[in-house]
């Protein structure tokens, strides 16, 4: 066995090309170093013809100490160059994903081999690995190594004169990986090992020179601690690959990789990650606005179903929504966006599965998570965007002068809110009366499980709720709180009867050409990822109206008046394409 | 279930507490309510949001495992810390020399009552 000066089984960063590329061909990832180079063009040519191809950046693949690069002078699968110039020819866009954090399919996680020296640790001190589709094992190394910094920014200067003295003109993405644990998104940078714990103890002693009644109470504290300091040093990565690569910048995504983290990683030493926990994974992570990845799922994980999610619902989102707008294209060049009413905009706590408000599981079962989650710090009043069409809310702590001024000015475009009024300091409070009085606002209050506040200006609606009342009713008074507020926006959907083991995602279009009848076109995609069968009666009502049923795969269905029957068998799923009359 | 099931259970120690972190079968993750269950039954078990299973000390935590052994007739228990579980990453390559690992570097108890025969089992 080989191992390194630390006892470490080293791992190969010259991978062997492999002739299969691992990723669903809807996902629109080129593995470069997986593929010898004579093999590009053929490769990229059988690539979907629609969308970017995204390219991960292999650092270690162009170093072997940290010291001397190689970008196609020694190794013709180095030559970045030729590889854009063969996209080019195919008349492919092309962008480079640079990965900030370990990254689950590369040796060591991307990282030199020389330079892998201080093991990943997660927070009960176990080492930290991935396993590759190839059920490789995949070892992470501390990113809060000085070293690995150091070399990392050398790889920075070098990748940026190559680019510009090889004329190579392509837009380059920082990308997060990550993998979602109850409910929240967790980075591969995260980590508990010594090297992490040396720097986090200055990084402690620092804030406590600054504020000398600094004390850490319990643990909780020390972890929100932990990651803020984490922040720190992803952003310390991102500026600097920001200041390098400055002409190629476009901005960070992140990656969810599914088949990733602790607890992945047991199921799938016994050969069983469950097709249904992938599954709903993938539609979990759309509702936090990330796009799942199945690189890491070797091929007995990859089901008929998932692959079925992948290619024909998941992978225009792949290559258009993350790294430009939302967009989806079905097959025959028909243009459908995810259906969402509702943004929530939440501080981090209340971001996880734990739905402390009881918002997440009244969505669930009401909207058929046709919302998205997002920070409560990214809140953003946007001058074109149509805000009728949504809901926004806005609780949690982190409410800062800037995004109360960007909520009120999305009210008076004619925005719809729900703001957290415990959310607000004093200040803003004061501010919020002054506002409502210059604008001879009316504001009409009523008490239900909160005290409630709404308030109307032309198509703008704001309502104020306290979470703290929210907090302490229980579960089932939280759904009626919220069934009873969110009726007052008189939201047009079609509720999918909840059933367990059964997985809906819903898109949308406005309507065009033929179908100028309806106001809009919503499409269904109901999948049966358990082991029996399922029945489902659907009653469509007006103003819907069932327009075609598409894509039936192991699913039977029957229209009986206004109620349309469907069978699922194992593994079933169907599209229903349903229109809304004006 | 088969003659080479075994019960593997992963668990770190916490401030002088055995926590139970993980548990595989030969059919995947181990649904542990059953843990659970004993944990609430035994004065001394302490249950937590955290881990599947805490315990004052290691002869309770092997006790109340072996047991959930038994009742799932499995024929051994591993049990295996973090430091065995790290060496047993630490030397695998791929997912199958980890499997073959985490069952050859922990604690391992032998399920001698274990019921072999099918009447044995259905009669039981």
């Amino acid at each position: 066995m080989n191992l390194n000066q630390e006892g470490n089984r080293l791992q190969l960063t010259t991978p062997m090309p492999r002739d299969q590329d691992s990723v669903f061909p809807g996902e629109n990832l080129f593995l470069y170093w997986r593929t010898s180079a004579s093999l590009w063009e053929h490769k990229l040519r059988d690539f979907p013809a629609r969308g970017k191809i995204l390219i991960p950046l292999y650092w270690a693949f162009h170093t072997e100490t940290g010291e001397q690069f190689d970008f196609g002078s020694t190794r013709p699968e180095t030559d970045l160059k030729r590889l854009v110039e063969i996209g080019q020819s195919l008349g492919r866009e092309m962008i480079f994903l640079l990965p900030i954090g370990p990254m689950p399919m590369m040796a060591c996680g991307g990282i030199p081999n020389l330079l892998a020296r201080s093991p990943m640790i997660d927070q009960f001190g176990r080492r930290v690995v991935a396993a590759d589709s190839e059920d490789s094992l995949i070892h992470f190394h501390s990113f809060f190594d000085p070293r690995i910094f150091q070399a990392f920014s050398r790889f920075l200067s070098h990748l940026d004169r190559y680019l510009s003295e090889s004329g190579i003109g392509i837009d380059i993405w920082g990308v997060e990986p990550g993998y979602f644990e109850r409910g929240f998104f967790v980075p591969t940078i995260r980590d508990y090992s010594q090297v992490f714990q040396h720097a986090f103890g200055r990084f402690l002693k620092s804030k406590k020179e600054e504020d000398a009644e600094l004390t850490l109470r319990n643990q909780d504290e020390e972890e929100i601690y932990r990651r803020e300091f984490e922040l720190t040093i992803q952003e310390l990565y991102l500026e600097e690959a920001k200041n390098k690569l400055e002409v190629y910048w476009e901005g960070t995504r992140r990656l969810f990789f599914l088949g990733l983290g602790q607890e992945s990683l047991i199921q799938n030493v016994t050969g069983q990650l469950s097709q249904r926990g992938l599954l709903e994974e993938s539609l979990f992570s759309m509702t936090r606005d990330v796009v799942p990845f199945s690189t890491l799922l070797n091929k007995n994980n990859k089901g008929e179903l998932l692959r079925n999610l992948f290619d024909n619902v998941l992978s225009p989102f792949h290559h258009q929504s993350k790294f430009e707008k939302d967009f989806y294209e079905d097959s025959s060049g028909v243009s459908f966006q995810k259906l969402g009413f509702f943004d929530l905009y939440l501080s981090p706590e209340l971001s996880g599965e734990s739905d402390q408000l009881g918002l997440f599981q009244f969505l669930n079962q009401q909207f058929d998570q046709c919302y998205r989650v997002c920070p409560l710090t990214e809140f953003r009043f946007v001058e074109e965007f149509p805000h009728h069409e949504k809901v926004f809310f806005l609780i949690g702590e982190g409410f800062e002068s800037h995004l109360f001024h960007q909520a009120l000015k999305t009210f008076m475009a004619g925005g719809k809110l729900v703001i957290d009024r415990d959310s607000l300091n004093q200040e803003q409070r004061r501010k919020l009366e002054t506002f409502l009085i210059e604008n001879n606002l009316k504001v009409e209050q009523v008490f239900f499980h909160s005290n409630i506040q709404h308030v109307k200006c032309g198509e703008g609606v704001l309502v104020f709720v306290e979470s703290e009342q929210l907090l302490k009713i229980d579960s089932k008074k939280q759904e009626v709180f919220w069934m009873k507020l969110l009726k007052t926006f008189e939201i047009r959907h079609l509720s999918i009867p909840k059933m367990e083991g059964l997985s809906s995602f819903w898109l949308t279009k406005t309507s065009i050409g033929g179908d100028l009848s309806y106001e809009e076109i919503r499409r269904v995609i109901l999948m049966n990822p358990t082991s029996y069968r399922l029945k489902l009666s659907l009653p469509i009502n007006r103003p819907f109206a069932l327009l075609k049923l598409l894509n039936e795969k192991h699913c039977q269905s029957d229209k009986r008046g206004h109620e349309l029957e469907l069978i699922f068998d194992p593994k079933g799923c169907v599209s229903i394409d349903i229109g809304i009359f004006s | 279930m088969k003659n080479d099931e075994d019960l593997v259970i992963f668990y770190h120690i916490q401030q002088g507490i055995y926590c139970v972190l993980d548990a595989i079968d030969e059919t995947g993750q181990f649904d542990f309510s059953m843990l659970k269950k004993y944990i609430e039954d035994d004065e001394n078990g302490l249950s937590s949001e955290a881990s599947l299973g805490r315990f004052l000390d290691v002869e309770q935590m092997t006790k109340i495992c072996f047991q959930v052994c038994q009742d799932i007739d499995a024929s051994r228990l591993i049990l295996l810390s973090v430091d065995d579980y790290n060496e047993a990453i630490k030397n695998a390559s791929d997912l199958s020399e980890l499997k073959k690992n985490l069952k050859s570097y922990g604690n391992s108890l032998v399920n001698i009552d274990r019921k072999r025969g099918f009447f044995k089992r259905i009669f039981s």
